[in-house]
């Protein structure tokens, strides 16, 4: 045997292994094992109902498996392995993957006690979500709703009343129904958020409110992940969190990266900036059934009183969009100029509007009465940045209208509760985006109908194009939606923002999270790179 | 001719030479000896004019917002630069001052008075009425006061006012513990027993003869208490239980300055350094408060 012949079967075992060598999204790691550790602002209980919380459900969607994951904004299958739809969109039958496990080694299933994930516990899970009324069920998806039952242990019919074309839309719809046992439900009951049990890739060790959740690799799952442990690390001081970053304390801080820090990191090269995808509006919500909110020209005078759009710039820094609407350039709805037509800053226009409306100084003490009292208007806002100084951005346009705005500055919790209670004043408004985030705020029974913001057309407007199947009336009736929405409610506008997340770059196969986090799936499987870090 | 001494002082009243100074007198000739507490007075009383004419002499509003113009460095015009809205730091810095030491000083007042008043009462009545305040004390102080105020504010909302009213109802336990002990002790004296022997009321008692004694002790840690208010304060703020925005006050001047802390590190500094100055200035008067009314620590 020659050189040549030699390195020619050399050249060839190199290139057989090459090819036979599975990739880490097949289960197989470049390196395996390593603890992933997360950073994140805030952390809530990690029950599916009632956790609308972003970083929470990054704990959940990798504790719990889903029907389906939304990967670069198309959904590939979890729980379910595949799934047929019938022709008129409303009938989507889910064939369920055999041989998924509950994790094991707890109070519910002990070691080598496990059962299977079956239909049943998917239809459990769906019907918890929907007869709860205040879970974080999407409330169009809620309006369609018309049964899901189990044909076998395998197969779930879920029927609609009518097609639902936004389903697979990450804000909303089935990606917010993570399958739970009901086991679990009952044993736990309102600490089942504090002990969570799934059947996803990762099982749950521990949580420390305030402090940490620790999940471990669940070797029963259908794919064996690259990690050993995740660490969602709770780290309410964000500039600390961005130090710890830097230093590889943390491998990825997956909530809002400031502005300043993100042209910061898109120059540093151990580092990646991933773009959540969707930009997000900050705006105001307003108690629009009660005096003087329900009168249109006071909700223009807020709106017109302010810069919003310099507010959100000098907040937002690099990752500010300018734009007004649910909906940010280059998503679903989005509507071009909007800001422009009714959120631009005039606060001559605000003035007089005011004036028109008899809210005026009459007793010269710079601020402006209403029925000869001194008009106060709470804002109500949570209590992290940058939200205080939104706050204090529009105390400041209040008063220079003449405008008396009282802070109250509260923890999430309170404030939400506020606005479940309708209480009367003006809320600062954070988040939602694309078609379920339209959807979800302005739609009937939508997240801030309890402040009033009831409107038939809207609503019909959204129901029409939720299950309109052509992409293109689709776009026009959310348009036409977006734009009444701005025509009637005037809500006061500042922009949209980027969410950018930053990862250190020894962490590989990894794109981010969308709402779900995908560790583990089909396409991909995140490790670490233990070399570089 | 036998030399007279008295002529080689002629200048030297003797009378005057050998009548014993009033305890007053030597306090405040030990006070103003004392060069720190010159200094520390000093300090403070530029603070405390600056406060007072903060509208006069603030260059910008403190509040108002100038979004072409933020987070400036310092410079000529502003001096330690704008923060995140375009607002001019220095001048939320001398308004921050006029918040901070209306603070210390209501909350020092609140809780002298009301610790002072309970103390005595407990320590000179004794009985069920010195159980019952004292069991209270115990309550308050089985908790960490700083961790009990933030819970208070927690509770009842986070606001200035809430802030002062939970400060003080925690801090006045400090003065009815200390001052209950004096009492204790004071009442068994020799004097105490002869005025209530000639039949003194506990009126007159406690206003003549046991509150002038424990006067000194209160004043020095009124003094302590002031500085504590203040740093108590600034700490909720920047937890942001405290003044709520835009209210220029150093604590949440320090916390809305975290965000730049890399590329503007002087708006941290500055209501740092402010918070500093200020409590080292009244910690140094309260240290010269001490050494002149103990006679023990003269010298």
């Amino acid at each position: 045997m020659n050189l040549k012949t030699v390195l020619i079967y050399a050249a060839l075992v190199v290139v057989l292994s090459l090819s036979l060598a599975p990739a880490a999204a097949d289960g197989h790691c470049p390196q395996e094992g390593g603890t992933f550790t997360i950073g994140v602002d805030t952390f809530l209980p990690m029950d599916p109902n009632t956790a609308a919380h972003d970083w929470t459900f990054y704990a959940i969607t990798n504790i719990n498996s889903m029907l389906f994951r939304i990967e670069s904004g198309q959904p590939v299958g979890d729980l379910a392995e595949s799934w047929d739809i019938s022709e008129d969109g409303t009938v989507y039958t889910w064939h369920i993957r055999p041989g998924m496990m509950w994790h094991d080694g707890n109070e519910i299933f002990p070691e080598g006690e496990s059962r299977e994930v079956t239909a049943h516990d998917v239809v459990y899970s769906i019907y918890r979500q929907y007869d709860d009324e205040s879970s974080i069920m999407a409330a169009d998806l809620r309006n369609l709703f018309v049964s899901a039952e189990a044909t076998d242990d395998h197969t779930v019919v879920l029927t609609l009343s009518g097609p639902d074309a936004i389903i697979y839309d990450k804000a909303r719809g089935l990606t917010f129904t993570a399958i739970v046992a009901q086991e679990a439900i009952e044993h736990y009951g309102d600490d089942y958020g504090l002990n969570p049990l799934g059947s996803g890739p990762f099982e749950f060790v521990s949580y420390s409110p305030d402090e940490e959740v620790v999940l471990r690799a669940n070797e029963d799952y259908y794919i064996d992940p690259c990690l050993d442990e995740v660490i969602f690390r709770v780290m309410p001081d964000v500039p600390a969190a961005m130090i710890a970053l830097e230093a590889g304390d943390i491998d990825w801080w997956g909530a809002v990266t400031p502005g300043d820090d993100v042209g910061r990191f898109l120059d540093n090269e151990d580092m990646t900036v991933i773009n959540f995808g969707c930009p997000v509006a900050t705006r105001l919500y307003m108690s629009v059934d009660k005096p003087p909110f329900d009168d249109v020209r006071f909700r223009k005078a807020l709106s017109h009183m302010k810069d919003g759009n310099a507010i959100n710039a000098a907040l937002r820094g690099p990752t500010h969009v300018k734009g007004a609407g649910t909906a940010g350039p280059g998503v679903a709805g989005y509507v071009e100029g909007l800001y422009d037509e009714y959120h631009s800053y005039d606060p001559e226009l605000a003035m007089s509007l005011l004036d028109e409306l008899g809210i005026v100084d009459s007793d010269g003490d710079g601020w402006r009465e209403m029925d000869g009292e001194l008009l106060e208007i709470p804002m109500f806002a949570w209590n992290s940045d940058p939200a205080p100084d939104y706050v204090a951005a529009t105390v400041d346009a209040g008063a220079q209208v003449g405008l008396k705005i009282r802070p109250e500055i509260a923890d999430p919790g309170t404030n939400n509760a506020r606005r479940n209670d309708g209480e009367w004043g003006i809320y600062l408004g954070q988040g939602w985006c694309g078609e379920g985030g339209t959807n979800a705020l302005w739609g009937r029974n939508g997240w801030i109908s309890t402040l009033g913001y009831v409107d038939e057309e809207i609503f019909t407007l959204l129901d029409q194009s939720a299950q309109n199947l052509d992409e293109e009336s689709r776009e026009a009736q959310l348009q036409a939606a977006t734009t009444r929405i701005a025509a009637i409610y005037f809500e006061p506008a500042f922009g949209f923002f980027n969410i950018f997340t930053v990862k250190n770059n020894y962490v590989k196969d990894f794109f981010g999270g969308e709402w779900t986090l995908n560790l583990v799936t089909d396409d991909h499987n995140v490790w670490i790179n233990e070399d570089e870090r | 001719m036998a030399e007279n001494i008295f002529e080689l002082t002629p200048d030297v009243d003797i009378a005057e030479e050998i009548r014993p100074k009033s305890f007053s007198l030597i306090a405040f000739q030990q006070f103003i000896r004392n060069g720190r507490a010159l200094l520390g007075m000093a300090v403070l009383l530029v603070l405390v004019l600056a406060a007072i004419f903060a509208d006069q002499i603030s260059p910008y509003d403190p509040y108002k917002t100038n979004y072409a113009n933020v987070k400036q460095p310092p410079s000529g015009e502003h001096f330690i630069g704008t923060d995140e809205l375009g607002r001019d730091s220095f001048s939320r810095l001398i308004y921050g001052a006029r918040v901070s030491l209306m603070i210390g000083v209501l909350v020092s007042a609140f809780s002298t008075t009301v610790g002072v008043a309970l103390g005595v009462v407990a320590g000179f009545f004794g009985g069920t009425v010195d159980m019952v305040i004292m069991r209270l004390v115990d309550i308050i102080m089985s908790f960490p006061l700083l961790v009990l105020a933030i819970a208070l504010v927690a509770v009842f909302g986070p606001s200035l006012n809430n802030l002062m009213a939970a400060l003080g109802f925690v801090y006045w336990v400090v003065f009815t513990r200390l001052v209950r002990g004096m009492v204790l002790s004071l009442r068994e004296t020799e004097y105490i027993v002869g005025a209530k022997a000639i039949g003194a009321t506990d009126f007159a008692i406690i206003f003549n003869h046991i509150l002038p004694n424990v006067f000194p002790v209160v004043v020095v840690l009124a003094s302590f208490s002031v500085a504590e208010a203040i740093l108590a304060a600034a700490a909720l703020s920047y937890l942001g239980l405290g003044a709520q925005p835009p209210t220029a006050e150093w604590g949440s001047m320090l916390s809305n300055a975290k965000e730049l802390m890399r590329i503007l590190p002087v708006m941290s500094i500055a209501p740092g350094v402010a918070i500093m100055i200020t409590v080292l200035s009244i910690n140094f008067i309260g240290d010269a408060l001490r050494d002149a009314l103990d006679p023990t620590l003269r010298n």
